[in-house]
């Protein structure tokens, strides 16, 4: 042995007191027990596709129905317009050799964001109930027109309007007038 | 379902004490070595006490990564040694320095007052090296470890430690000399 490690060595021989072993144990006793944790290679995917799942489930998610929406509630042969429009549409799906649905899906999802037109849920049912009356024949609403015939108010004739010539007065003294 | 959650408990309980008999293990096993490592950096009883603690509290929080025994070691030496660099260094207003107590006591005042003296020279010329030097040189001449010991303890190949070894005792004898 090198004579310096033996000098190195005695200077080293020097042991912790008896109470040393004593003290750290008490310290430790005061320490959270360590247990088992989960590896983060597990937690961390696990953790992604749940938050992952939960914006899928969230931007996906249907918006609440309306209490009567114009557009959900009334049949679509209750309004005149709309059979014409789904032949035109379904004579250009024909034509260019694509299903009705594919080309109407996209226009489906612009329609929904747009705002959308809320009656209130006693005036549609009302509504509902006239048209359906009618159809059933149980309304008359030519007999309805009858009794309660458009009136219009009528014009004033034109001879009658006065319109008095537009005078123009001049202006008094200098002023106006640039020096 | 209570039947499940009384043997998942008890297993954990179960775990838990194998674990802190593992960690007792190591703790009456390792503690002269830490404390050793803190003493030579910092040659203050209490100090090192101090130091060495902190470094157990340290490995119990994080024992389930480190109940290898090599794994154990290698980490509370290198912990043990950081937190007493850093202990120094926070600390280098401390005059009074606890010197080598417990060698062989001397028959006389006089006698006691040359291995001081030497101790107090040795320790110049230690604390004098370089850190990756002095820690080489500590490890080696402790708890009879060898060379493939001190490269296990600080993940280090051999040559390394051998090379380092080598300088180490070079700069201390050259120092020793030049200071007798």
């Amino acid at each position: 042995m090198d004579p310096i490690d033996g000098e190195i060595r005695r200077a080293l021989a020097v042991d912790p007191s008896p109470e040393f072993l004593a003290r750290v144990r008490t310290h430790i006793a005061s320490e959270p027990v360590p247990g088992r944790r989960f590896p983060w290679m597990v937690v961390a995917p696990a953790v992604f596709a749940m938050a992952l799942l939960a914006i899928v489930l969230i931007v996906r998610r249907p918006s609440a129905p309306a209490p009567a929406l114009l557009t959900a509630r009334f049949p679509v042969g209750a309004v005149g317009t709309m059979p014409a429009v789904e032949s035109v549409y379904a004579r250009h799906a024909r034509d260019a050799g694509t299903r009705f649905e594919e080309l109407a899906a996209p226009k489906a999802e612009g329609r929904r964001r747009e705002p959308e037109v809320l009656i209130a849920a006693d005036e549609a049912k009302a509504l509902r109930q006239l048209i359906l009356g009618v159809r059933e024949g149980r309304i008359d609403l030519a007999r309805v027109l009858e009794a309660t015939p458009i009136t219009a108010a009528e014009p004033a004739p034109l001879d009658n309007i006065a319109i008095p010539p537009i005078t123009i007065t001049p202006l008094a003294g200098e002023q106006g007038v640039r020096q | 379902m209570h039947e499940y959650t009384d043997r998942l408990a008890g297993r954990l309980v179960a775990v838990n004490a194998e674990l802190e008999q593992e960690f007792e293990a190591r703790l009456v096993e390792s503690s002269t070595l830490a404390f050793r490592i803190a003493f030579s950096v910092l040659r203050h009883r209490q100090d090192a006490e101090e130091v060495a603690q902190e470094a157990f509290v340290k490995a119990y929080r994080r024992f389930s990564q480190l109940r290898d025994r090599d794994r154990f070691r290698a980490w509370l030496v290198r912990m043990t040694w950081r937190l007493a660099i850093d202990r120094q260094r926070s600390d280098r207003r401390r005059v009074a320095r606890e010197h080598d107590q417990e060698a062989a006591p001397s028959p006389t005042a006089a006698d006691e007052l040359i291995a001081r003296e030497r101790a107090e020279h040795l320790w110049k010329a230690i604390d004098a090296l370089p850190e990756k030097l002095r820690v080489v040189i500590v490890l080696a001449n402790m708890e009879e470890h060898d060379v493939a010991d001190v490269a296990r303890l600080l993940s280090l190949p051999t040559g390394t430690v051998k090379s380092r070894l080598f300088l180490a005792r070079q700069r201390l004898k050259e120092h020793l000399q030049w200071t007798r």
